[in-house]
């Protein structure tokens, strides 16, 4: 079989990525790094900025309600555009369990109401792309040859909040920014290597909460 | 050098059990700018270099402020009395409120093309002319008097909307003066003239609009009304990008009206201005996409989609309205 064809739109580049601006190619950004890590079945996945969509694919009626709007047109592009399954990403921005089940409710309802019959699948971490980069220490230990010590990674990443505004803050893109600065030397690309290299099950151990629903989900990829 | 912004205010008043839009108050705020592009004042009531002046005409009497609150009136009758389009009249000796003159000549360069009609455009026309006239009934005459520079240039705005077009003729036909459109098409192989009277509304209207282009570039006002009528929607986009290169080109404010939330997703959201009638008949007109409770919704939605999927009382934020 051919390989599953997948559209996802995210919040920026620093999630799904973006496109080249000369060449028009996408550059993956780590959420899609974590979906050709979980997925069961060869894919090709393609990003699209949330703007590009907006302009590609109008709405008339609708009954969706903020993000719920994005997933319901991107499920719509998607499905005109012959692709095998679409996903949408979007941060939770919280660490609150009920705050991530609103999420997702509100881009499944989106994609219900898109009435399209490709696979939908809600990408949303807790609290962010970077709480999912936390989980796998072994991820580290390939890309930067050695484990985070100081600071470690956090047992519970999904729960870590803080300050956005303070550097030595728990908020996930400073205990991240961290976790990174403690290594002398980086890789270029090391944001889609960690993404590539977290091992599922580590993530569905420390991120259960977020990961592990989108994980069952992106199983059914197989099923297409 | 000098940028005068204006505002008009029209006011809804109920005479005689008949309702009457009236443009009785305008404010200009006019600044002045010496000829390396700094502002200058050049009025004796304003005492600051920096500082704008501001006049609001009010029922006779310009009142003139500057922004430390020095005030003057001055009792003028203006004569406006029904719209703002219609010319005012002329202060041969207006000494330090020279200005009114300079926005008379702002009128005097408005068109109101909101009565644009395919039949006249397609009707024959002849003499020399400014422009397309009101109704578009000059539209052959404009085409004929461009020059060779402004044809090629005319061609190639419009090729892109009519692939098909091979060529434009204004022709000389019937009474002697008198000239007519027609369209030189290609279809494959074989070429076709469109005499003006088979040529569709909305080509019609699309020459018109690329045919403001080659209007004379002066400061005024452009009104059209209804912008979507017989544009086929995938070059709504194109349209509204021609309104805006106008506008920039020629230092001409347009004011559009659309019915169609296609077309106004292609405008900037921070120009779209919603007109409404409030329950008890008053017009109103708001900025809706300035307003935090419906700009926060384009992050999602392009403007016309939050038109079609927001009751008018939401996008104006008040019960004040029919629905």
């Amino acid at each position: 079989m051919s390989l599953i064809s997948i559209l996802i739109c995210g919040e920026g580049p620093t999630d799904v990525g973006k496109e080249d601006f000369v060449t028009h190619q996408w550059i993956e950004g780590p959420a899609i790094a974590f979906v050709k890590a979980a997925s069961p079945v060869a894919i090709s996945a393609k990003g699209i900025e949330h703007r590009a969509l907006i302009r590609k694919l109008k709405l008339q009626k609708t009954k969706s309600k903020g993000h719920g709007v994005k997933a319901e047109r991107l499920a719509k592009y998607a499905s005109m555009r012959g692709y095998h399954a679409a996903i949408c990403y979007i941060d939770c921005d919280s660490n609150i369990d009920k705050d991530h089940k609103a999420k997702i409710s509100i881009l499944t309802q989106g994609f219900t109401n898109s009435g399209v019959s490709i696979r939908c699948i809600p990408m949303v971490p807790m609290a962010m792309i970077e709480n999912w980069l936390l989980a796998d220490a072994q991820a580290y230990a390939v890309v930067f040859k050695q484990t985070p010590k100081s600071p470690a990674l956090p047992s519970k990443p999904e729960t870590i909040w803080g300050s956005k505004h303070d550097n030595l803050s728990n908020h996930p893109k400073r205990y991240f920014n961290r976790v990174i600065d403690q290594f002398q030397t980086k890789p270029d690309d090391y944001l889609n290597d960690l993404a590539y290299n977290s091992r599922p099950t580590a993530l569905e151990s420390k991120c259960p909460s977020s990961y592990s629903p989108f994980y069952k989900d992106i199983q059914s990829l197989k099923d297409i | 050098m000098r940028n005068i912004v204006w505002r008009i205010a029209f006011l809804l008043t109920q005479k005689d059990n008949s309702i009457t839009l009236e443009s009785e108050q305008f404010s200009i705020v006019s600044i002045h700018y010496n000829e390396a592009g700094l502002k200058e004042h050049i009025n004796a009531l304003d005492s600051s270099p920096m500082s704008n002046l501001v006049y609001r005409y009010q029922k006779g009497v310009f009142v003139m402020t500057n922004e430390q609150g020095l005030r003057q009136d001055y009792p003028l009758n203006l004569s406006i009395p029904s719209s703002i389009m219609k010319i005012i009249r002329t202060f041969p000796d207006i000494g330090q409120l020279e200005f009114i003159n300079t926005f008379q000549a702002f009128v005097q360069n408005s068109q109101s093309l909101e009565t644009l009609s395919t039949e006249k455009m397609r009707r024959s026309s002849r003499g020399k002319t400014s422009g397309i006239g009101s109704k578009g009934e000059r539209l052959a005459a404009f085409i004929k008097q461009m020059d060779s520079e402004q044809k090629v240039r005319f061609y190639n705005n419009l090729k892109p909307f009519i692939p098909s077009l091979n060529s434009l003729e204004t022709v000389v036909k019937g009474k002697p003066g008198w000239i007519e459109l027609f369209l030189d098409e290609s279809w494959g192989d074989n070429t076709l003239k469109v005499k003006s009277s088979h040529i569709s509304d909305g080509f019609l209207r699309i020459i018109a609009f690329v045919s403001l282009l080659e209007l004379d570039a002066r400061p005024g006002l452009i009104v059209f009304d209804e912008v979507e009528d017989g544009i086929n929607p995938h070059i709504a986009s194109e349209i509204v990008k021609l309104l805006y290169r106008y506008s920039q080109a020629h230092n001409r404010q347009l004011v559009v009206t659309t019915h169609s939330s296609l077309m106004l997703d292609e405008f900037d959201p921070s120009n779209i201005i919603y007109v409404y009638r409030q329950v008890n008949g008053a017009i109103m007109a708001q900025h809706i996409f300035q307003r935090q409770d419906v700009k926060h919704m384009l992050e999602y939605m392009n403007p016309g989609e939050i038109w079609i999927n927001t009751s008018e009382q939401e996008l104006v934020g008040s019960k004040q309205t029919r629905s």
